[in-house]
């Protein structure tokens, strides 16, 4: 079983390891967790690899996966505990998507103000913008999400004004105040 | 193009990805419409923020994990409904015995007669019986 799983997974899973990394960081912003995320749905995919291989575009397949695996971690995240007692800033700091210092060093001010204001995008709006960034149009963004193509130009509107906003928002006020995004609290 | 028009073209596609001829229609458009060039800066700008690059090492780790836990999962999966049927053949089984019982006992209304014949009459009580 091994043996053909290997080459399964190389044929059917491994040409979209990329894009799945990619798309889950710009999600997530922090390394470890898209680590944790891409992990996730590649076992998702060794289980159900039948059904992979007999989808028309295994790409969407997996990025379907990633973006329900996505909502289902920002809901446990809502209704964890820790992240639930949002006034001790060692509790809180730690389950969030924040970037680590690692990432932290990596990017100057002005994408750290546009980073942060996208970590306080709803996580449908940034897997809109996410899929938007990777290039896909409104029936690729329709098929990989279910959502339909009017709702989607409506959300995908409302995206970029709160980022704007959100923005605005993180120039005029200390930044600091800005790690925990919202979806988090 | 008007702004209209070139805001529903950047609903439907981003200006990066859309056909050479369509794009520079857009572009030449994108000078007389601010909040469209706005949308665009603001889609340039996320793009560029960076992504670290993936090693061939993770991949690996990704690939070992998932096909050692997906077998283990798999496995567990059989087992439980291996589990299951033989659940659903004890109680099969344990209900057809039951039923067996039940048919063997002689019917209800059988005994009911039998009741029935020991029934003795009650004696008389008119008034008329105990005259000497």
């Amino acid at each position: 079983m091994t043996g053909s799983g290997t080459e399964q997974f190389d044929a059917l899973v491994r040409p979209h390891l990329e894009i799945l990394f990619r798309m889950a960081y710009r999600l997530l912003r922090n390394s470890a967790d898209a680590n944790d995320l891409v992990q996730d749905i590649c076992i998702t995919a060794c289980e159900h690899m039948r059904d992979l291989a007999a989808v028309e575009h295994p790409e969407r397949w997996l990025l379907r996966v990633l973006h329900n695996r996505f909502l289902n971690l920002c809901k446990r995240r809502r209704r964890s505990p820790l992240v639930a007692v949002g006034d001790a800033p060692e509790v809180a700091e730690f389950p969030t998507t924040a970037p680590g210092p690692e990432e932290w060093t990596q990017i100057d001010d002005s994408l750290r103000i546009l980073e942060l204001a996208y970590l306080r995008l709803d996580e449908t709006q940034r897997t809109l913008l996410s899929l938007r960034m990777e290039g896909y149009d409104m029936s690729e963004i329709h098929s990989i999400t279910g959502i339909s193509k009017e709702v989607l130009r409506a959300r995908l509107h409302r995206a970029r004004r709160s980022l704007g906003q959100h923005m605005e928002r993180i120039q005029d006020g200390p930044t600091d105040a800005a790690v925990v995004p919202e979806s988090s609290k | 193009m008007n702004c209209q028009e070139l805001a529903r073209e950047l609903e439907e596609q981003d200006l990066d990805h859309m056909p050479a001829a369509l794009r520079g229609l857009a572009e030449a458009s994108l000078a007389g419409c601010p909040e469209s060039r706005r949308d665009v800066q603001l889609h340039r700008s996320l793009t560029a923020l960076p992504v670290p690059p993936l090693s061939s090492g993770q991949i690996d780790e990704w690939r070992t994990v998932a096909l050692r836990e997906a077998f283990v999962r798999t496995e567990r999966h059989r087992r439980r409904a291996r589990l299951y049927g033989i659940g659903a053949l004890a109680l099969g089984a344990v209900l057809a015995a039951i039923a067996i019982i039940y048919l063997r006992q002689p019917p209800a209304s059988k005994a009911l007669d039998t009741h029935h014949e020991e029934v003795k009459p009650a004696p008389p009580t008119h008034p008329q019986f105990h005259q000497p």
